[in-house]
């Protein structure tokens, strides 16, 4: 299972204000909260682990269908600037992230799913529907120059639960895949 | 409270963080907040907190996790206003 999640920083910067009252406790754990009061630049750990607690948020629904909006939940813990893990009831995810100036983005997996092919790129507009429909075409347009995949005619269709799936042919591909954009920025992962 | 000045209220806090102009428009108790208004789930946090600060509540985070759509919202909201 696999899930990543994109922030845009200068976007969550004037969407969200995470200094409000009541806001950090509302997500983060004690020892959360406690890494980002001790951290040298709060917004991007802010964001840090905000992203992880989506991209493994995203791979739980895969894996047990089941949603529900409680970020607190998903408890992280970094092991380096870059690594981390996730734990929601006894599930535990491995997370890699990628860290800029501009943007961070998190990659969310079960051990069976480490080996991924992922990107995150800068996207023309900012329209949802215009953003949703780009990052199935950049990963569409990736894999059909990947000589290693050979599977033609790809689609991506998403089901009840908002959980996307390749198909080739109209036959269901066993990848695992997800999707994400935020602000200027769009990124996908696939295992 | 009635129903549609609950929804009332609710569509006025939902509004500055809605990426869908028009399903804002269309807002009725089947509205999802994410699927629908497109809102990020980081606002969800906004709403959330916004809820409690108009109605003077506070939403533990058991409730919390079902109240991603109008209907559990509304729910939710005359739950504890009824409980003061």
């Amino acid at each position: 299972m696999i899930g990543n999640d994109v922030v845009d920083l200068a976007q969550a910067a004037k969407d969200s204000n995470w200094r409000r009252p009541r806001f950090l406790d509302r997500i983060f754990t004690a020892q959360e909260q406690e890494s980002i009061s001790n951290s040298n630049n709060k917004d991007q750990t802010v964001w840090l682990l905000w992203s992880l607690k989506e991209a493994a948020y995203k791979a739980y629904v895969q894996e047990t269908g089941h949603k529900f909006f409680n970020p607190k939940k998903l408890r992280c813990q970094m092991m380096s600037s870059t690594e981390g893990i996730v734990e929601i009831s006894k599930r535990r995810y491995r997370t890699t992230s990628k860290l800029t100036e501009d943007f961070i983005h998190s990659i969310a997996s079960t051990e069976a799913h480490e080996q991924n092919l992922n990107a995150c790129f800068p996207l023309s507009k900012t329209d949802h529907g215009f953003q949703s429909e780009a990052v199935r075409s950049v990963l569409i347009e990736t894999l059909s120059k990947d000589n290693s995949f050979r599977s033609t005619n790809l689609q991506v269709r998403t089901d009840d639960l908002g959980i996307p799936s390749l198909y080739s042919e109209n036959r269901k591909l066993s990848k695992r895949l997800s999707f994400s954009h935020h602000g200027a920025y769009g990124a996908f992962v696939i295992s | 409270m009635t129903k549609d000045e609950l929804i009332s209220k609710l569509k006025a806090i939902v509004k500055p963080y809605v990426q869908d102009e028009e399903a804002l428009e269309k807002l009725s108790e089947d509205t999802d907040f994410i699927s629908d208004l497109k809102i990020n789930s980081a606002n969800l946090v906004d709403v959330i907190l916004d809820v409690e600060d108009e109605f003077d509540i506070r939403i533990e985070n058991d409730d919390m996790e079902k109240m991603t759509n109008v209907k559990a919202a509304m729910a939710i909201v005359n739950e504890k206003l009824a409980e003061e």
